[in-house]
């Protein structure tokens, strides 16, 4: 117990202090993973929208697909993605392996399925009056799928608010085709991985309660938002 | 008065079920037409086809003259519709009511638009900033029909507007409707179960059931449950106990559904010794108009709640002395309803 307060009381210093490699590791994390969260959006919403949406032959082996890939583990993409990117595999010519970009490669791996699955159970949750309603006031198919996505919005925070949190908090992407370099793609959790490694309990406590403060504050936002959405 | 809707050999089929079956139909522009028929008599199914949401299975389509795979995107957003209980967007009133004149871009004056919108369906304008979840089940109603007379449309389908709805804000869409007829030349549909108030705002009146197209003119529909007596025949039984005995209606089941058309009603309220009979019943009249286009009058009554309708003359009215409220003695010629 003395060793996580006193960790406690030391990582408070360490971060009000400014240490270099720290912030360094929250910086390339927070950099990594909103790219990330934002691409796996940009790709994920149309997609889980029309999973969600539309009745296609071959519906139900996508959802299965979809559904699996959530649980593939973090160290596994990782893998994947780095034989794809190393010099022997298919994209290995633009050297991505080591790099920030490898790892929001990796990330939007991980996050997609996420986003694709969570869009499209939201958007069959929606209210059927909805496609009627629109239809019936003249809605072309891409504002019927903004509207529904905006509909669906407080479903589709949750779905974001998820991927965030497996992307932020994933270790096995980073540490493989990240590499774990210093000021370069250090996340917060291989750094804490090292430092406990290394014995550096502090050090691992103070980024731990870095992520804990990422997470608290985006809830806190998101909430914020629900709430006077649906005042 | 130019056909703005023609409709020819219309089928329409769910899961392999056909749920619509026209064999032709006009529907006239400018006009007020009611669509009535019990549940699952296809009136939906017809608006979501007017309205273009879905297309026809089988048989076509005409609007404007048109074949309706040919409609360019601006013909089919004049054409708008209410649904059965309609769905507002999670959004402020002001936006539900904005919301289809920013799908087409016309986004100038919009506060003053939303206001006159509002004006139309008897709302205050400081109810634009409402959210969607502050609205009660008739302010609701008022606020989607609000959302569709801001696009003046060209035409206005309306699926039961006034279900669940209190009298005032049944008064209220009445009103909205009328005007949009007469300041946008707005060709109206509108289904709904309440003969009375269909008649009071329609110029013709539609009658489906079971997909089909059963009269396009004043008809009565007389619902199942049926008692038998003791000949087999049928027998309606109403709330306050009168019968309804139907002669020669032995082979007929007990879920059939009896049309009488209102010629074949005849009422009496004064000297009717030689009118009366065994199968006599006691109405109530609620309203007497004037049927559009010719010089008849079409007498409203109630028999215990079930409305009716019965087509006479202005003289044989004043002859008899008929006024809203009045009792009178009703036969049915049960020999020449059409049994469906």
């Amino acid at each position: 117990m003395n060793l996580f307060t006193d960790g406690f009381d030391q990582a408070v210093q360490l971060l009000v202090s400014g240490n270099e490699s720290v912030y360094s590791a929250i910086y390339t994390t927070l950099t990594v993973s909103t790219w990330s969260l934002m691409i796996s959006l940009l790709v994920g919403l149309p997609l889980g929208f029309a999973l969600g949406y539309y009745n296609f032959y071959g519906k139900a082996v996508i959802r299965t697909i979809v559904d699996t890939l959530l649980a593939l583990p973090t160290v596994v993409i990782g893998l994947i993605a780095y034989t794809m990117l190393s010099q022997a595999g298919p994209f290995g010519k633009y050297d991505l392996l080591f790099t920030p970009q490898a790892i929001i490669i990796g990330q939007i791996v991980l996050g997609l399925p996420i986003i694709i699955a969570l869009t499209a159970t939201q958007v069959e949750a929606v209210d059927k009056r909805l496609y009627v309603s629109l239809k019936g006031m003249g809605a072309n198919s891409h504002q019927i799928l903004t509207a529904t996505l905006i509909e669906a919005r407080f479903g589709l925070m949750t779905a974001a608010m998820t991927a965030y949190g497996r992307i932020i908090t994933e270790i096995g992407i980073s540490m493989m085709v990240g590499g774990n370099i210093k000021y370069h793609t250090r996340t917060v959790t291989t750094a804490i991985a090292l430092e406990t490694g290394k014995g550096e309990f502090v050090t691992g406590i103070a980024l731990g309660m870095v992520l804990f403060v990422v997470a608290l504050m985006v809830n806190i936002a998101l909430s914020t938002l629900k709430r006077k959405w649906t005042q | 008065m130019s056909s703005l809707y023609k409709l020819s050999n219309i089928k329409q089929y769910y899961d392999g079920k056909k749920v619509l079956d026209i064999d032709n139909l006009l529907l006239e522009e400018n006009q007020i037409v009611g669509f009535f028929g019990p549940n699952g008599s296809g009136k939906s199914t017809l608006f979501s086809i007017l309205s273009f949401i879905n297309n026809p299975t089988n048989g076509n389509l005409e609007f404007n003259g048109i074949d309706n795979k040919k409609l360019d995107a601006k013909s089919k957003q004049s054409v708008v519709i209410v649904p059965q209980n309609p769905y507002l967007l999670k959004r402020t009133v002001y936006e539900n009511i904005a919301y289809g004149l920013k799908l087409r871009n016309e986004i100038d004056n919009l506060d003053v638009k939303v206001s006159e919108a509002l004006g139309l369906v008897g709302l205050d304008s400081s109810f634009s900033s409402r959210k969607w979840s502050q609205l009660s089940g008739g302010e609701a109603q008022r606020v989607a029909l609000a959302a569709r007379l801001i696009l003046k449309p060209k035409v206005l389908i309306l699926d039961e507007p006034t279900s669940g709805v209190d009298t005032n804000s049944a008064q209220l869409i009445k009103e909205a409707i009328l005007t949009a007829k007469q300041k946008y030349n707005t060709t109206i549909f509108i289904s709904s179960h309440d003969h009375n108030w269909l008649n009071h705002i329609c110029d013709k009146k539609i009658a489906l059931f079971q997909g089909n197209l059963v009269q396009s003119s004043s008809v009565n529909l007389l619902f199942a449950p049926w008692e038998k007596d003791n000949e087999q025949n049928l027998v309606k039984i109403f709330l306050d106990n009168q019968r309804l005995v139907i002669n020669n209606s032995k082979d007929k089941k007990r879920d059939s559904v009896a049309m009488i058309n209102s010629e074949d009603i005849q009422i009496c309220r004064v000297d009717c010794d030689n009118f009366k009979n065994d199968n006599t019943l006691i109405g109530e009249i609620s309203s007497i108009h004037q049927i559009s286009t010719t010089q008849n009058l079409l007498v409203e009554f109630s028999i215990s709640g079930v409305s009716f309708n019965s087509k006479i003359t202005r003289e044989y009215m004043i002859e008899q002395k008929l006024f809203p409220g009045d009792k009178i003695n009703v036969n049915i010629s049960t020999n020449k309803i059409y049994w469906i």
